[in-house]
Formats: structure tokens, sequence, C-alpha cells
């Protein structure tokens, strides 16, 4: 499906999202998540459109939302669009948390905090995630191309098997399995 | 002069297309096998969240996040309580935001009906609760603090 000249594509594994949250019920964390993520993109939409590039294909898939541009931006230009999309999750949480503080809502607590660990997820050194982006270009810039792969592949194997020990850890401890079945859902990210 | 077949790529896309679909047929139909038993059986899926909610709180944890940005009380400290409040639900670091969520349950707020009696003299009441007439008998309004009981 094509919209104004961008490809829309649904993965397959988009479906596990509604799936999901029927099952556990979770519409309010759903909604909010949705809120998120559409302004996230947004914030990467703009940041691309500022420096000249295209956006060509959008993809919904369950571990998010993935944009493929083109346009032949530059080293500089492809960082700044990457930390766009965390930079616009956090002025939404700023936004939401003042209006939560204003009028008392929970909702706006809530979206400030989802927004929040959007921005902080998407930060995380690994390589298709917004910061993983970042760092490979800005080791592109400084050392070429071939040793900032080898470098991104060291950071993010690195980053992995932090938040595997976490999860053992915490398994270990709580015998509580939520942080590891975060860490096999972040290492199953394709890179 | 080298012709090439259109053919092999006609069947490698006609392949990939009878792959494709049998697939999204599936998760289709468990889609709305999920969405039925959402229907049919609500306290399935309840169970199911409340189940997640006993290993990881998210909405208190996301919220005491909020809190923590909108300066209601220190980031750092937020950090901390959302990490104990996400991975050890019941620690006891809740929002403390005065949204919906913070006001009691609407029957807890309900004053029992008023009756002089009980204060004058309460083990009265139950007396006349358990032992006037039999317990068949008696109707809901004939035993004073009911509510209370149940």
């Amino acid at each position: 499906m094509k919209i104004s000249g961008t490809g829309l594509e649904i993965s397959k594994t988009a479906y596990l999202i509604p799936l999901i949250v029927c099952l556990t019920d979770a519409w309010l964390l759903f909604g909010l998540c949705a809120v998120s993520v559409a302004v996230h993109e947004l914030g990467h939409w703009a940041a691309l459109t500022l420096c000249g590039g295209r956006t060509e294909r959008v993809t919904l898939s369950f571990f998010g939302v993935s944009l493929r541009y083109g346009g032949g931006i530059s080293y500089g230009g492809e960082i700044y669009t990457a930390l766009a999309g965390p930079g616009a999750s956090l002025i939404l949480s700023f936004f939401a948390a003042g209006a939560g503080r204003l009028c008392g809502a929970a909702v706006l607590y809530e979206l400030a905090g989802v927004s929040l660990l959007f921005c902080l997820f998407n930060l995380l050194p690994l390589y298709p995630l917004d910061g993983g982006r970042a760092i490979y270009n800005a080791l592109a810039y400084f050392f070429g191309l071939d040793p900032a792969r080898r470098l991104t592949v060291i950071f993010r194997r690195l980053a992995a098997a932090a938040i595997a020990a976490g999860g053992l850890w915490l398994f270990a401890v709580q015998k509580n399995p939520m942080l590891l079945v975060c860490a096999a859902a972040l290492l199953t990210v394709r890179t | 002069m080298q012709t090439y077949s259109h053919a092999p790529r006609y069947s490698r896309s006609r392949r990939r297309r009878a792959r494709k679909t049998p697939k999204l047929v599936i998760l289709a139909v468990i889609f709305l096998a999920a969405v039925a038993l959402r229907l049919i059986f609500p306290h399935f899926s309840r169970a199911i969240g409340d189940r997640v909610a006993a290993f990881f709180d998210y909405r208190s944890a996301i919220a005491v996040l909020g809190e923590g940005i909108s300066g209601k009380r220190a980031f750092i400290d937020a950090l901390g309580d959302a990490w104990s409040v996400a991975f050890h639900p019941g620690s006891g670091a809740a929002p403390v935001f005065g949204g919906e969520d913070a006001s009691p349950p609407p029957n807890a707020t309900q004053d029992p009906s008023p009756n002089p009696s009980n204060d004058a003299n309460p083990a009265a009441d139950f007396s006349d609760a358990v032992t006037a007439g039999s317990f068949d008998d008696a109707q809901w309004g004939d035993i004073p603090g009911g509510t209370l009981i149940l």
C-alpha cells in the first residue's frame, strides 16, 4: 500500500500486537504506546525532511515502526535523523508530565512515562535502534565503514549481554522472568 | 544473442506469494481466535493480565516515571521506585498522583446505614441478628451492619 509515494508495509509479526493486547487486556498501554510511537516517528520524519531525505517505506512490526529512507543524506544528517525520534519522545514526555501536573490526570503521567521509556529504549546502543544507528554513523564518519561495523557489533553484543545478565540475575533472585523476556525480545530484533 | 525467460521469475514470485498467503491466513485466524476468546471469556484475558501484572506492574512503573519527569518526586528516586514497582509489584512505592486511581472505590466511601443503637450497644445488635428468628427468614435489611460483614 502506498500513501503519497511512501510504501506502507505491515509485517506478519504486527499481528502479535493486537493478539497480546487482546489476551492481556492492556488496551490503555496499547493506546499510550500508539501515541508515543506516532510522535517518535514524526520526529524522525521531520528531521529527515529537513535534511533533504525522503521516506521510502514505513514498516509496522511487533518491534515497532521502522522507516526506510533515501535521498543520500550526510553522516551528520543521519545522526540528526536518528536522534530526532528520541528527542520528540522526550519533548512529548515533558509536555505530558506538565499537563499531568496541571490537571492531575493519571493517564498523562502514564503517557509521560511511556514516552520516556521509548526515548531511553531507543537510545540503547543496539544497531537497529536509534542510539546504535547514531553511534554507527559517528564511527563511520571518524573511522570508516568497516571499523564502524565491527565496533557496532561489539557494542550490540555488550549491551545485549548486560541486559541478558540483568534478566538472569532478576530471575535467579526474584523468580521474575520479565526482564529476561525483554532481553530475549531485544536480542531477536533484526540487525 | 542471449535471451532471458520470464518464466522462472514469474514462478518464483508466485511461490513467494503462495508461501505468504497461508502464513497470513494462519495469523489472521489466530488473531480472530484471540478476539473471540476475549469476547467469550473476558475473565480469561483479565486473568492473564493479572498474572502479568503480578510479575510486572507496568502501569504503576510508568506512572512513577511520569511523576519523576513532572518534578512531583525526585527523578533519581522515581527511577529507583519505578524499578521497584515494576519488578517487585506490591512493594509499596506506588504512584502518589491525585487522579482517578487515587480515589478509593465508591463502595469504600459509603457509610453503613446510620443506626444509633449500634453505637449504644453493639453487642445487643449482634445477639439480635444471630438469635432472633431463623437465619433463612432474615432479610438483608434485618441484619444490622450486614454490609460491613460482607
